[in-house]
C-alpha cells in the first residue's frame, strides 16, 4: 500500500469508491481492502488480521530469543504465519523491550516465552535518575535497528501483497521497563515533572526510531499508549504526561505519510484522549473505552473517526472452540462492520504459546461473515 | 489516646478517627507520620485507629472500581495503610491479621507482579494475613508455603499468556496436595471461564473485586463442597 498520508484526500476516497465498487462482484487485494476500509467504505469483505507475532515462530521452530533479536529469524516466522494463516495486515510486534533495551535495560530472553525486562535492575532506580535519561544515538541502537531491519525484509517480500505495519512503545511505557510500572506510577502523581522530563527525552530517541521505519516503505505505525486507559494514569494525568510526546511521535509518521494507528489492550481505555493527542487513523483494542458501554456505542461515537482493530478477547482464543471464536467474530462483524472503518483482530497479540487454530478461526470468520 | 491538633484542645474522638481514615485517601503517604505523631498513646485502642484505616481503604477501594481512584493512587493509598500499620506497630500495638492466611504471588514465568501487589495491599486492609511469595515463583515454593502456613486460599496471577500452563499446574498440584485449599486467580489474559477451566475456585477481574471474591470462595470452604481433583 503506498504511504497514505502522502496522497491527497479525495484521491484516497476516490480509490476507496472504486474499490468499494469492485468489491461487490470480485475480490480485492489485501491492500485494497485495507484502504477501503481505513477510508470508511464498505471492501468485499471485513479486513482481518490475526495479529500473529511470537506464535508464528511454531511453525518453523524458531526460538523465542531467536526471533525476539533476531530480524532474519523473525522475518521467517511472520512470512510462514503469513502464508499459513493469512492476513490481510501483518502487525510487526516483538515485545515490549525492546526501546528499554537500547536505553540500557536488563532484558529477560526465556526460552518458552516473551522476552522481559528484569525490573530487579531497574535503569531509574530513584526519582533523581530520571533527569539522567539522554536521548541515545539511534545509530547505535540493537533492537531498535534491528527492528528496522525486520520492517525493511518485510515489506520486501510481502508489501505488494498485504499491509506492513511497524510498532512503538510509547515513552511512557518505555520508562515504565526502565523503572517498573508500580515505580513508575507513583511517581507520576508525586513526581511528574520528573517522570516528563524522561518522557522527553526517550522521545527523541523513538522519533528517530519512527523515522527509520517510516523510510522502509510500512504503510502504518502503531504507537502503543497502554497507559492511557484505567490500567494506567488517571485520564487528564495521562493527557499531562505522555499526552504531548505521543502527539510528538504521531505528528513525525505522518509527516512520513504513514497511517497512524493506536494500540491499547487496556481495560477502559480513553479513546477520546487518545484521538486528541495523536487523531490516529486506526484504534486497536481488547475493551470498551471508559465512555461506551456496548460495541455498538462505540460504533456510533467512535466509527466515524477511527478504524476500529479488534476486538476478540485473549481467553477465548486460549479456550474456546473453533466455532465460539467464530461466533464472536460474527457478533463483531455484525456491529462494528457497518459502513466500513472496522477490521477484525484479537484485543492484543494472538497468544505465542497456543495452537494457530484460532487464528484461522478468525481468517475464516471474515471469509464467511465479513 | 487523645488528639491533641491544638493545645488544651479537645477534640472528638470521632473527628481524630475521621482525619485517620481521611489520610488513607490523601494519595500523600508522607502525612500518615505526622497525623500519628499527634495521636497520644492512651485515649484510642489500636483496634479503633485500625478500623478507621480500612475504613479509608474501603473507600479508596470503592472510589477505584467506580473509576474515581486511577490505579497510581490506590498504590498511594496502600502506601499510606502499611505507614500507618508500621506506625502502630512502633507503638508495640498489636495489629495481627484477624482473617483467614492467604498465600500469593505470581506464577512462574512472569515478573509483572505490579497487580499483584495491588491485591495484597487490598487484602491486607481487609484484614487477611498475606504470605506474599513475590514474582516468577515456583511450584514448588507455592506447595511448600500452602504447608507451612497452613493458609485457606491460594492467589495466583500472570499478565502473560505464556505463563498459563505454569499457572494450571500449579493449581493441578495443588490440588492433589492440598485439597482444601481454595484458589483465585487474576491477571490481564484471564476471564471467568479460562479460571474455571485452569481449574479455580474464583476469578477477580481487578482487585477491588478480590476481597467480594475471596469472602465467596471461602464461604464454599465452610460447607461440604466436591473439590475437583485433577487426575494423573
Amino acid at each position: 500500500m503506498p504511504p497514505l498520508g502522502s496522497l491527497p484526500e479525495p484521491l484516497l476516497d476516490a480509490v476507496a469508491g472504486i474499490s468499494s465498487a469492485r468489491g461487490r462482484w470480485t475480490s480485492l487485494t489485501a491492500i485494497e481492502r485495507v484502504l477501503t476500509t481505513f477510508r470508511h467504505k464498505e471492501p468485499d469483505r471485513v479486513p482481518a488480521t490475526p495479529i500473529l507475532g511470537a506464535g508464528a515462530r511454531q511453525i518453523k521452530g524458531i526460538p523465542f530469543p531467536d526471533f525476539a533479536t533476531k530480524a532474519e529469524k523473525a522475518a521467517d516466522a511472520y512470512c510462514s504465519g503469513f502464508e499459513f494463516v493469512g492476513g490481510d495486515l501483518v502487525v510487526l510486534l516483538w515485545d515490549l523491550s525492546v526501546e528499554a533495551a537500547d536505553f540500557g535495560q536488563k532484558v529477560i530472553y526465556p526460552e518458552n516465552s516473551t522476552a522481559m525486562c528484569d525490573y530487579n535492575d531497574p535503569v531509574v532506580k530513584e526519582v533523581g535518575d530520571y533527569r539522567k535519561v539522554k536521548p541515545i544515538d539511534f545509530s547505535q541502537t540493537v533492537r531498535m535497528q534491528e527492528f528496522v531491519k525486520l520492517c525493511r525484509i518485510m515489506v520486501k517480500r510481502l508489501g505488494l501483497r498485504t499491509v506492513i505495519g511497524g510498532f512503538v512503545f510509547g515513552p511512557l511505557g518505555v520508562l515504565s521497563m526502565m523503572r517498573g510500572a508500580e515505580r513508575l506510577f507513583r511517581d507520576c502523581v508525586l513526581y511528574p515533572k520528573e517522570v516528563r522530563k524522561a518522557c522527553e527525552a526517550i522521545t527523541r530517541t523513538l522519533i528517530e526510531f519512527v523515522q527509520a521505519q517510516c523510510e522502509t516503505g510500512v504503510s502504518a505505525l502503531a504507537i502503543d499508549s497502554l497507559y492511557a486507559s484505567r490500567n494506567g494514569l488517571a485520564k487528564q494525568l495521562w493527557e499531562e504526561i505522555e499526552g504531548p510526546f505521543v502527539r510528538e511521535i504521531a505528528r513525525e509518521i505522518k509527516k512520513n505519510g504513514v497511517s497512524v494507528a493506536v494500540h491499547n489492550c487496556g481495560h477502559d481505555l480513553y479513546f477520546d484522549a487518545q484521538i486528541r493527542s495523536m487523531e490516529p487513523d486506526a484504534i486497536s483494542f481488547a475493551h470498551l473505552p471508559d465512555d461506551c458501554r456496548t460495541p455498538k456505542e462505540l460504533k456510533e461515537r467512535y466509527g466515524d473517526q477511527v478504524t476500529l482493530i479488534g476486538y476478540i478477547p485473549t481467553p477465548l482464543l486460549v479456550t474456546g472452540t473453533p466455532q465460539e471464536v467464530m461466533t464472536a467474530c460474527r457478533e463483531q462483524i455484525d456491529v462494528l462492520a457497518r459502513d466500513g472503518g472496522y477490521i477484525l483482530a484479537p484485543g492484543c497479540e494472538y497468544p505465542p504459546n497456543i495452537p494457530l487454530t484460532n487464528a484461522f478461526s478468525i481468517m475464516k470468520a471474515a471469509e464467511k461473515y465479513g | 489516646m487523645h488528639f491533641p491538633l491544638e493545645e488544651g484542645e479537645t477534640v472528638a474522638k470521632s473527628k481524630i478517627l475521621k482525619n485517620i481514615e481521611e489520610v488513607m485517601l490523601a494519595r500523600n503517604p508522607a502525612q500518615v507520620e505526622k497525623v500519628f505523631s499527634k495521636l497520644d498513646a492512651g485515649s484510642l485502642a489500636p483496634e479503633e485507629i485500625l478500623g478507621a484505616m480500612t475504613a479509608g481503604m474501603e473507600k479508596a477501594r470503592s472510589q477505584l472500581k467506580e473509576g474515581k481512584c486511577s490505579i497510581p493512587e490506590f498504590l498511594l493509598c496502600i502506601d499510606a495503610f502499611r505507614r500507618g500499620v508500621g506506625q502502630l506497630k512502633k507503638a508495640n500495638a498489636q495489629v495481627a491479621a484477624k482473617k483467614d492466611a492467604v498465600v500469593i504471588g505470581v506464577v512462574e514465568g512472569d515478573v509483572h507482579d505490579m497487580g499483584k501487589n495491588i491485591v495484597v495491599g487490598v487484602l491486607e486492609a481487609s484484614g487477611y494475613r498475606v504470605i506474599d511469595l513475590g514474582k516468577d515463583v515456583p511450584r514448588d515454593r507455592f506447595l511448600e508455603s500452602l504447608e507451612e502456613t497452613k493458609a485457606s486460599l491460594l492467589a495466583l496471577s500472570t499478565m502473560m499468556s505464556t505463563p498459563l500452563e505454569n499457572m494450571r499446574d500449579v493449581i493441578e498440584w495443588v490440588r492433589r496436595l492440598h485439597p482444601g485449599v481454595r484458589i483465585l486467580v487474576g491477571g490481564a489474559p484471564l476471564d471467568e471461564r479460562l479460571a474455571r477451566s485452569i481449574g479455580a475456585d474464583g476469578y477477580a477481574e481487578g482487585a477491588a473485586d478480590v476481597p467480594g471474591e475471596v469472602e465467596r470462595v471461602l464461604a464454599r470452604l465452610a460447607r461440604p463442597v466436591d473439590i475437583p481433583v485433577a487426575s494423573g
